[in-house]
């Protein structure tokens, strides 16, 4: 027999939490958006444009000297941080002022290069133009808006319009949760930033679906019970699945943060928020959103070749 | 629980033929037959490399083009005894005053230009509608010359394309350092010999008559050129270029073809005492006092330059000019010391991804865990396989893609194991409660993978760069895990239950 078992006859009152579930993604929904708007996203380099170079130096260099130096460039607002666990390696950033030319690029990274000094191992060089990062966030919403688009119609077809606007809502609902991250926390919004929140949507995405297919199931089975009591018993049914299937995917994802070194684990941190928020939006507010757009039994359903009553 | 001889046979083909091409990834390729040798290609990210954007300055190409049209113009119309005044250049356009516009009109068509009537002057223009046509034809001139130049310096495997209307981006995978691409770039390499008027201290360049050009002297900053308007001769004429180490000095030594010796021959003999300038790039780069007549077309270009100097130099001017300027205004390099970090940081991650999934399967499922870890092997593998055999590139995102299909396969079995165990708690038989918990689990995984595969391939067909990265590996993925988490698994729970009188299931 297993070493874990996560079987126990689940039969947690789910839809009784689901107002407070609600308000608190609506503080999160609502609050998020505010401070972008207040506050905007925190867009890292890639997005506004300018320089990156992360460099190896011979020794410890003394940071304030350095940063003084660099400000006085005038390229642009200047960051430093050490990078892994030698001071020898340091992230220069240095965001593009914005009256700065595109074609200046070039001789201002000289320019950064030179007051650096000689004896420096550049490991990676980056200079964005401004232009770059704003096409690419138009194209990656528009390539978002059709998969979205696409999943829609394919949800609506195969189970209804009801569960087609709940998980897409739901989706937008976890998109903003982890922007907040890049706005109120204020982490770098950048290329790898768009990737993590599509690989959140996706995981969210199929969170959902394995729960509305047993809501469907249940439904076209239990006509005895309310929506309400479907809803409840669908949650639980699948509950030790939703567990195993996110601590086994939590532990693939901490072994990325805490061992893939720099650039996997800033990529795997908000995919790891992404997919709490992911699984507890599927629970908390993708079913009560079912009940929301008025779900009803007793609407006829594209029953399944599958399924049989028991 | 059947599986027919056919469906056997399969699942064995797809799996060894899976391992096949995966292999060359793990093993070095000298081992293997020739057939074998596709490998993933690892992003620039991960194998360290250059990704260089280039903006190609159409504007001041056609400005450029615009001005060097002037002199013609002017010879053309005092030939068609057409009287003019103010002929100058102003953006791609050119404006001129004369009383005779239907002359002018006239004129002028034979340089592709419209003359249309302003207030007090008369606006001179190319076709707007052939500006897209001229530009694209541009921007092809720019990636040629670009890739010559590439690859002459010896880099190997460079992707050069076209990106928007005036963006070329350039990939060089593996260089250590881009610096001497860079500079081979950032010179358009435009050849022109002029003869030298007077060389004066630059502070007295705005003294200077506009019938001559001023050009800045590469040797000393602090004198200009005082150059003839005339071209006398351009880069065309160059047959063949070559660095020369005359006197210890490196140099470039420009050989030219009949028509151009044949014009450099003239040009010698008629200016003997003058200075005939090598201008590049609007520089003078060498002004040798014309001693004597050259019967032959070679001449050469030295002093202070360093080796490697001379050899950029040789690079430019041999792969042709540069039809318009370009500006490299984005660029990432990764080195070779991060890169290769970011390789072995990257297997470590997936490795012990792999194994720690592979610990929790094993402790919640025991055997029937394991079997859900070989199907997981299975993935990768597989997955590998098709990304070699289309030879796509693994990046950063195409990894993100790559963990949502483990995730997502992780959860195909969970899916699976969980409805058998429930099937079992409603009392059906071991057997009935496989079959059973497979056939039902088959509709939510279908829905739960058709979904995200239609999401994966919209952002595929409209996304792009790191998008599309992620869309591929996630549409692959996801499609070779609907074999491995439903069939192989299925199949190697009905090998270790057919001969087998089961108690309970080892779940």
């Amino acid at each position: 027999m297993a070493l874990l078992n996560f079987n126990f006859d689940y039969s947690i009152d789910f839809m009784r939490y689901k107002t407070i579930a609600f308000v608190i993604s609506a503080v999160i929904f609502l609050g998020t958006l505010s401070v972008i708007a207040i506050k905007g996203i925190n867009y890292g380099v890639d997005f506004k444009g300018g320089y990156v170079l992360e460099t190896r130096f011979e020794k410890p260099p003394a940071l304030q000297d350095l940063r003084s130096r660099l400000e006085k460039l005038n390229v642009g607002h200047v960051s430093i941080q050490q990078v892994g666990a030698s001071a020898n390696d340091l992230m220069i950033k240095m965001e593009r002022d914005e009256k700065a030319k595109e074609e200046d690029s070039q001789q201002n990274l000289e320019k950064i290069k030179a007051t650096l000094g000689k004896g420096v191992e550049y490991r990676k060089i980056e200079t964005v133009g401004p232009k770059a990062g704003s096409e690419l966030t138009k194209q990656a919403s528009l390539s978002v808006l059709f998969a979205l688009l696409g999943i829609l119609i394919y949800v609506a077809i195969r189970f209804d319009w009801q569960y087609a606007v709940s998980a897409v809502m739901t989706q937008l609902n976890d998109c903003v949760a982890i922007l907040s991250l890049f706005s109120v926390f204020g982490l770098d919004f950048n290329e790898s930033a768009i990737i993590a929140l599509l690989t959140t949507a996706g995981y969210s995405m199929n969170d959902t679906i394995v729960i509305f297919d047993r809501i469907r199931e249940n439904v076209a089975k239990k006509s005895k019970l309310s929506m309400i009591e479907i809803i409840n018993l669908s949650i639980n049914e699948t509950l030790s699945r939703t567990i195993l299937t996110v601590v086994a995917t939590m532990m693939a994802l901490f072994a990325m943060y805490f061992f893939g070194g720099s650039v996997i684990a800033e990529f795997s941190l908000p995919i790891i928020v992404g997919i709490m928020v992911g699984t507890f939006s599927s629970i908390f507010v993708a079913a009560p959103l079912l009940l929301i757009f008025g779900f009803k039994k007793s609407v006829p359903l594209a029953v399944n070749s599958n399924m049989r009553a028991d | 629980m059947q599986f027919s001889r056919f469906k056997i046979f399969w699942i064995f083909f797809v799996c060894i033929f899976g391992i096949m091409f995966a292999l060359p990834n793990f093993v070095s390729s000298n081992k293997l037959p020739a057939f074998l040798n596709h490998k993933v290609n690892l992003g620039l990210e991960l194998q360290g490399g250059s990704y260089l954007q280039l903006f190609v300055d159409l504007e001041s190409a056609h400005k450029e083009e615009m001005q060097a049209l002037i002199p013609d113009i002017k010879k053309q119309l005092r030939k068609d005894k057409i009287t003019f005044s103010e002929i100058k250049n102003v953006g791609d356009e050119i404006t001129i005053k004369t009383e005779q516009f239907d002359d002018l009109k006239k004129s002028v068509a034979a340089f592709n230009l419209f003359a249309e009537k302003d207030k007090t002057k008369i606006r001179l223009f190319q076709d707007a509608g052939k500006k897209e046509e001229r530009n694209a034809k541009k921007i092809e001139q720019c990636i040629e010359v670009v890739k010559r130049r590439i690859d002459e310096s010896g880099t190997k495997e460079p992707s050069i394309y076209k990106q928007g209307k005036d963006r070329i981006i350039v990939q060089l995978a593996g260089v250590q350092d881009p610096e001497e691409v860079k500079k081979l770039l950032g010179q358009t390499g435009r050849l022109t010999f002029k003869l030298v008027k007077e060389v004066v201290p630059a502070e007295s360049k705005h003294t200077v008559s506009p019938i001559y050009d001023v050009v800045p002297l590469k040797e000393d900053p602090k004198l200009v050129c005082v150059l003839e308007k005339e071209v006398l001769l351009t880069g065309d004429v160059l047959e063949n270029v070559k660095v020369s180490q005359g006197q210890g000095l490196p140099g470039v030594t420009l050989e030219m073809n009949t028509i151009g010796g044949r014009k450099f021959s003239d040009i010698t003999l008629n200016n003997i005492g003058k200075q005939l300038a090598i201008v590049i790039d609007n520089v003078v780069v060498s002004a040798p006092k014309i001693t004597q007549h050259i019967p032959i077309g070679v001449a050469s270009i030295s002093g202070s330059m360093t080796l490697q100097d001379a050899t950029n130099l040789k690079t430019i001017l041999s792969s042709g000019s540069l039809p318009a300027p370009l500006k490299i205004i984005e660029e990432r390099t990764v080195g070779p010391s991060l890169g290769t970090d970011a390789i072995a940081d990257g297997k470590n991650a997936v490795l012990l991804s792999f194994a720690f999934v592979s610990v929790f399967m094993f402790a919640s499922y025991s055997l029937f865990g394991l079997f859900a870890c070989v199907s997981l092997i299975f993935n990768l593998i597989l997955t590998f396989a098709a990304l070699s055999m289309l030879g796509a590139t693994l990046t950063l995102p195409g990894i993100a893609g790559l963990a949502l299909t483990i995730g997502m396969a992780v959860d195909a079995n969970v899916l699976i194991y969980e409805r058998i165990k429930e099937e079992l708690r409603h009392g059906l038989k071991l057997m009935r409660a496989i079959v059973s918990g497979f056939e039902r689990s088959m509709a939510t995984i279908l829905d739960a993978n058709l979904t995200t595969l239609i999401g994966a391939a919209a952002l595929f067909e409209f996304g792009s760069g790191p998008v599309k990265g992620f869309a591929v590996t996630l549409m692959i993925g996801i499609m070779i895990s609907m074999f491995t988490a439903l069939t192989l698994t299925y199949y190697q729970i009905y090998l270790y239950t057919r001969n087998r009188k089961l108690e309970s299931l080892p779940i």
